[in-house]
């Protein structure tokens, strides 16, 4: 076995972590910075041509139909509601009032459920017997 | 029980308001019309009793739960199609479910019925101002429903011709038992199964299940030997008297209204023989009920619409409320061998009902070996 061999082999014997601080640290290294060296080049230190861009696709506007249906004029505009699966929403949406202030209000006070509330007309039982 | 008045309810407590159920706001359970001052207006749409099926009440967090329901013996009423199917004839079912919807539908629970309000067929009202209730009163729920025959005869309302009182079931008094000591949370709610009977499947609630009693041949109880064991159910040696109804009819008035007549109930106490004889019920002698039906119950609806009556008895397998330690039958051998009062002979059975009540008679009263 070579004599720098022998000398990693040992150090990982007496300690495994000795790589961070010996001879392979050292050689890890290099490598290291030759490949990042090499890397940055390709990807973007190289200098660029001259590019000169060129003017922007109009940008995609969103358009729902309402119920009575328009006529597009501008055909810059797209229909996104026709991308989707689904109908885009009516412009005429029940909407619910879910404000209950009032249902709580009545139902909770009770000298109010007693003014209001309406007892049942009392029916002549026709039944004969037990249930 | 006593009745609400009609301002009792629909009070809303307050502290309702400060419990979960009260975030989701009243309209999205019951609908109505919200932001008015306006009571007509208002409660347009509302609907009291929502649907155990409706996801957006019930079904929103109980899932499980409610969905088991829509098949329980308390929502769906298998129990009664189960019995007018097999006593009728399938050309009849339609005009058979026009009687059943006038007078049978509303007998059925939802998950308010039990945990909001009363049923709706005692009229409804809210329990506890809208407080959800984890474990339902029973005297406001279960006996609102079950109330002329288990009530009375598990509280010890019924009374004897003799005068005094049939005692109160000792689950109830002195133990003290609600309903739900029994009759558990997955009964109720239908989480065990779909049934076609509430005798269908395992005799749930047992006498012998964990926790209650532990009986088996030798124990301290002189009668309690294997031939005893193997023949009688519990209830044939340990319940007393129990209510019998005959002869009930349905019709409805000129205007549409339904009502029913039935005879005056008897109390009386019949060992027959098992008419749902299997593996879960294996007893050869039960107690047997009479049920209120008769063969033309449903007359006013159409001619003959239980066709087949005689295809099941009329005397029916029952499990009574009325539990007793020591009974008149279990007092002495003699007091139950060799007694036909204790047992269901052709002289109990009404003579047009013989045929329906064949496999349930006992012919030979058993005598002392």
């Amino acid at each position: 076995m070579p004599e720098q061999a022998w000398g990693i082999w040992s150090c990982y014997q007496v300690d495994p972590n000795c790589f961070l601080g010996g001879p392979m640290r050292r050689t890890s290294l290099l490598v290291v910075l030759v490949v990042g060296i090499g890397a940055a080049y390709m990807t973007g230190c190289a200098p660029r041509p001259d590019v000169t861009p060129g003017a922007p696709p109009p940008t995609p506007v969103t358009r729902i139909r309402s119920r009575v249906d328009e006529e597009v004029d501008d055909q810059s505009l797209v229909d996104l509601a026709s991308r989707f699966p689904l109908s885009a929403p009516a412009g005429d949406v029940e909407v619910v009032n879910l404000d209950d202030s009032q249902c709580i209000a009545c139902h909770t006070d009770k000298q109010a459920v007693q003014d209001l509330a309406v007892e049942p007309e009392e029916e002549e039982e026709l039944s004969e017997g037990e249930g | 029980m006593p009745p609400l008045e009609a301002w009792e309810k629909v009070f809303i407590e307050e502290s309702f308001l400060a419990g979960y159920h009260a975030r989701f706001g009243c309209i999205a359970c019951h609908g109505g019309t919200g932001g008015t001052e306006e009571m007509d207006v208002a409660h347009e749409g509302i609907v009291h009793d929502p649907h155990p099926s409706n996801s957006e009440t019930c079904q929103l967090c109980h899932a499980e739960i409610s969905t088991a329901h829509l098949d329980s013996l308390h929502w769906d009423q298998q129990g009664y199609m189960t019995v007018l199917s097999e006593r009728s004839a399938e050309s009849d079912w339609d005009q058979l479910m026009v009687a059943f919807d006038n007078h049978c539908r509303e007998c059925h629970a939802s998950c308010g019925q039990c945990h909001i309000s009363r049923p709706a067929a005692n009229d409804g009202g809210l329990l506890r101002g809208h407080i959800p209730q984890k474990q339902p009163p029973m005297n406001d729920t279960c006996t609102g429903c079950h109330g002329s025959r288990v009530n009375d005869e598990y509280k010890g309302k019924n009374e004897m011709d003799e005068g005094g009182r049939y005692p109160a079931d000792v689950h109830y008094n002195p133990g003290g038992m609600s309903c739900f000591a029994c009759h558990t949370e997955e009964e109720m709610h239908g989480t065990e199964g779909d049934f076609d009977h509430r005798y269908d499947g395992e005799a749930n609630p047992s006498c012998t299940q964990p926790g209650c009693h532990t009986v088996s041949a030798g124990d301290d109880v002189e009668q309690h030997d294997e031939v005893h064991l193997a023949q009688l159910s519990c209830q044939a040696c340990h319940s007393v008297a129990y209510k019998h109804c005959y002869n009930c009819h349905v019709q409805q008035t000129e205007d549409g209204r339904p009502y029913y007549r039935v005879d005056p109930s008897q109390m009386a106490f019949k060992i027959g023989r098992n008419p749902l004889q299997s593996p879960e019920r294996p007893w050869e002698y039960v107690p047997l009920r009479h049920v209120p039906v008769a063969r033309d119950s449903f007359a006013y609806y159409g001619e003959d619409l239980l066709f087949n009556f005689d295809s099941r008895p009329t005397w029916a397998y029952a499990t009574p409320h009325t539990i007793q330690r020591v009974t008149p039958q279990n007092s002495s051998c003699d007091a139950c061998h060799g007694n036909p009062d204790v047992f269901l002979t052709e002289a109990d059975v009404l003579p047009e009902e013989m045929a329906a009540n064949e496999s349930v008679i006992v012919r030979d009263v058993p005598t002392l070996p």
